[in-house]
Formats: C-alpha cells, sequence, structure tokens
C-alpha cells in the first residue's frame, strides 16, 4: 500500500553516523546542488520526528539520515521525497536500536517560537484569538501520546495519511482513528471551555 | 481515500451522517473521490450545523499548527551546513 520507494540496501551500508562524505565521485554538481535545493525544506520535519526516538542524539539522526539519502540520492526516483527521507530516517533509527518515546513534542523551554508564515499571514489565523490558540496547546498536551503524535505528525508536520502511518510505523486506518478521535477530545475540551460551541 | 458510492447525476446529495463520517478525511484533504468531495463541500455550505463542525475543526487545526512548530535556531543552523557541506 505504501507509495514510498524504499531505500532497502541502498542505505543499509551506510556510512558512520560521524563521517562526512566530501562528495561522491561521478555525481554532477548539479545533481548534488538538486539534493541540497530539495532536501534543505524538509530539515524540521526530520528534525522533528527524529526527536521523537530520542531527543539528545536527534541531530546525530538527522546527519546520519542526510548522509545516507545524499548517498542514494543517485537510486531516489524523484517521487515522495518526504516519505523516502523518513523511511530512512526511520530505519536508521530501527537499526540503531533508537526507541521511540511517548510525544513528538520538543523541550519547549529550550525551543525558539517560529511560527509559519504561511499560516500568519492568513485571514483564518488573523480571527484566532490568543485564548483559544493556547489552549488548543494545553489540550494537545493532555492527550495521551498516541493521539498526540498522530495530531502533530498530520498537523504539525503536514504530513499525509500514509507518511504518518510509515513513520509510526502503523496502518493508515490507525493513525485516522488516533487522529480523529485526538482532534474530538480537543474539541471537547474547548467546548468545556465555552471557547467552542457543543457536540451537534 | 475511500468509494463515496454517490450517484454521478445528484453528486451534491448526502447526508449528514455521510458528511461527518468523511469530515476529517476532507479538511486533510485526504479524500481521492472528487464527487464526494464536491457533495461534502456542497453540504457544508447548505448545512449549518454540518458547517459550523467544519469550522470548529478547521479553526482547531490552523491554531495546531500555528503553536507547535518550534525549530532551534542553532541546531537548524548546524543541519544546513551539514547539508552544504555534503557538496
Amino acid at each position: 500500500m505504501s507509495a514510498i520507494s524504499e531505500p532497502g540496501s541502498s542505505i543499509s551500508d551506510g556510512p558512520d553516523s560521524g563521517s562526512l562524505p566530501s562528495g561522491i565521485p561521478g555525481e554532477s554538481k548539479t545533481q548534488r546542488l538538486g539534493f541540497t535545493e530539495s532536501v534543505r525544506p524538509e530539515i524540521p520535519i526530520l528534525l522533528h520526528v527524529a526527536r521523537s526516538y530520542n531527543s539528545a542524539d536527534a541531530e546525530d539522526l538527522v546527519q546520519e539520515t542526510l548522509t545516507k539519502a545524499f548517498r542514494a540520492w543517485d537510486k531516489f526516483d524523484g517521487r515522495y521525497l518526504r516519505a523516502w527521507l523518513l523511511t530512512i530516517l526511520r530505519n536508521t533509527a530501527i537499526n540503531a536500536g533508537r526507541k521511540r518515546i511517548p510525544s513528538l513534542t520538543g523541550d519547549s523551554e529550550t525551543l525558539e517560537q517560529q511560527p509559519d508564515s504561511s499560516l500568519a499571514a492568513s485571514p483564518q489565523d488573523l480571527l484566532e484569538s490568543n485564548d483559544f490558540v493556547a489552549n488548543v496547546k494545553k489540550a494537545i498536551l493532555g492527550l495521551s501520546s498516541h493521539y498526540r503524535n498522530a495530531v502533530e505528525l498530520v498537523d504539525i508536520d503536514g504530513l499525509s495519511y500514509q507518511e504518518a502511518a510509515d513513520v509510526m510505523g502503523i496502518p493508515v486506518g490507525t493513525i485516522m482513528s488516533r487522529l480523529h478521535r485526538g482532534r474530538r477530545q480537543v474539541k471537547e475540551v474547548l467546548a468545556k471551555q465555552g471557547l467552542i460551541g457543543g457536540e451537534q | 481515500m475511500r468509494d463515496s458510492g454517490l450517484d454521478k447525476d445528484e453528486p451534491k446529495s448526502i447526508h449528514c451522517r455521510t458528511a461527518a463520517r468523511a469530515l476529517q478525511q476532507y479538511l486533510d484533504s485526504e479524500i481521492r473521490d472528487e464527487l464526494l468531495v464536491t457533495a461534502i463541500s456542497f453540504h457544508l455550505e447548505l448545512c449549518r450545523d454540518c458547517g459550523m463542525e467544519a469550522e470548529t475543526y478547521s479553526r482547531i487545526k490552523v491554531a495546531i499548527a500555528s503553536e507547535g512548530r518550534a525549530f532551534d535556531s542553532e541546531t537548524m543552523a548546524r543541519l544546513n551546513r551539514f547539508l552544504d557541506d555534503l557538496l
């Protein structure tokens, strides 16, 4: 069912995490520039997902992922880049014995907030009150980790259901179920606080 | 994601239950059946309760997204340099 082109053996013998490749012989400069241009926008999502395995070495995991992706770039079919990168990241994490931690939410005390500019400019966002957003955030933090992970992967990282399912290693139907239940619980919390209307 | 089984002659006629069942996938742009997408859009415009439900979930989605993006700028800078160094 997955549309992901599994990197498989092309990454299984990838470099050690600490090694920095100096370029691949035979690779054209155009190909390599294409790699950085394509992959750079995906780094925040890779980092976010990497934190779900182990926040302490999430950066190392992303670096390993970038290195392996770079080395396998000539084998990439050009489709579903994000899913391809997330598959490499997930395989790398699993091969290294990293275990998932309950939440994808980072350490908020050490993070610098960078609102998504595309959202900040939308008229709908302008209508959001600070109270509403703050209470949504509180409600998200109150969800069980299963529900919270699903909501964060789809609503924060913008992953498709299939991509989120691949990241979490669960069926798409399970992602849908967790996502919908998580959102419903958030809605119920907001309704109790009088921020929105109740159930239909 | 699913086959709506809608009548092609009346693609815009669905019940609240059908709209509610597909609402989350509709908001996430996960429905591939264009007839169902059209039918839900039409239903949400006409049905006040379903329209409000959709609006509520849209607001929640926007709030989550706007509040949830938090990146460590130093880490991001290091990773971007790492990517550049791959060349």
